[in-house]
């Protein structure tokens, strides 16, 4: 592309790649991998995130027929991130290469002053921190696939039911069943877990 | 019972106020991985997997090809060395009778 070139809208470079020019894919590319690469980041571990955020690119290129301009792309993109998210651990479920990890002392520790609410003013701490985040990755671990994207979209990264029923391509219904009985689930983790640490 | 409850319910709002992790820097510069993925974009087009087919459909061409000379050159060894291979026998067996007659041996 020439450096005083207008810069073309996601629609037109669309257009273009639809019409067979493939290399115009790569402008979509680079303005919008930071979203792809922050939304996958916060779904699957630090190492698979780049390969991941290749997986949606693809995907998104395979399916870019069936793209409708209804919707931002940024927002279509945001769809295929997340289900590619949810197949990257159905398929680690399915083929699980490393026995499920467990907590240590630590994490314990960790476990035990929170129940007992004594451990607020330590969240400023960045060991608190990623103790509460590698407790919630072990406690993630133990429910499903799909239930865990759930849990994530909801809890952590804040979307409304409606949102999250958007980006999983669901009925608003079906993700509050499965919400509801993937903090059921969780609850029941943690607290067999703090039972255990007494 | 509610103590339980309660145990629980500050241990999850704990675990949802962890930060979610941030992206990790990339392993391999931005640049590389930008045409990684435009690389697998372009094998993943129609023409190139038209393209792909017809490799494929050349290189069964050539193997089956291939399997012609091959059976070609053993029928054509087959053709000559079982003439030849007659007429050693021929010589053979008229030698033994001209042995046979003139009692030579």
């Amino acid at each position: 592309m020439q450096p005083d070139a207008p810069e073309q809208s996601d629609a037109e470079l669309i257009a273009r790649v639809r019409a067979g020019h493939v290399n115009d894919y790569e402008p979509l590319l680079t303005r919008h991998r930071e979203q792809v690469f922050a939304i996958v980041a916060r779904h699957v571990p630090a190492a698979q995130v780049a390969e991941q955020a290749h997986e949606v690119f693809v995907r998104a290129f395979l399916s870019l027929k069936t793209y409708r301009a209804e919707k931002p792309f940024a927002h279509w993109l945001a769809r295929i991130a997340v289900r590619t998210c949810c197949d990257f651990w159905r398929q680690k479920q399915r083929h699980p290469e490393t026995p499920a990890s467990t907590l240590d002392a630590d994490h314990q520790d960790w476990l035990e002053t929170t129940a007992q609410g004594l451990a607020r003013e330590q969240f400023a701490g960045e060991v608190a921190r990623r103790e509460a985040a590698e407790v919630l990755d072990w406690a993630l671990a133990q429910v499903g696939a799909t239930e865990r994207m759930v849990l994530t979209l909801l809890h952590r990264d804040g979307h409304s039911v409606a949102e999250i029923a958007d980006l999983l391509g669901w009925t608003q219904t079906r993700v509050k069943v499965t919400a509801f009985r993937a903090r059921h689930k969780l609850r029941g983790i943690l607290g067999r877990q703090l039972k255990a640490t007494r | 019972m509610n103590e339980r409850k309660s145990k629980l319910d500050r241990v999850e709002q704990a675990l949802w106020q962890a930060p979610p992790p941030a992206a990790p820097p990339p392993a391999q510069p931005i640049e590389v991985w930008q045409a990684n993925v435009m690389r697998a974009v372009r094998l993943a087009t129609p023409e190139a997997e038209a393209a792909l087919l017809d490799l494929s459909w050349l290189r069964l061409q050539r193997a089956a090809l291939t399997a012609v000379m091959v059976a070609a050159v053993g029928w054509l060894v087959v053709l000559v060395w079982a003439p030849l291979r007659d007429s050693d026998l021929a010589r053979a067996a008229w030698r033994q009778s001209v042995a046979e007659t003139w009692n030579l041996e």
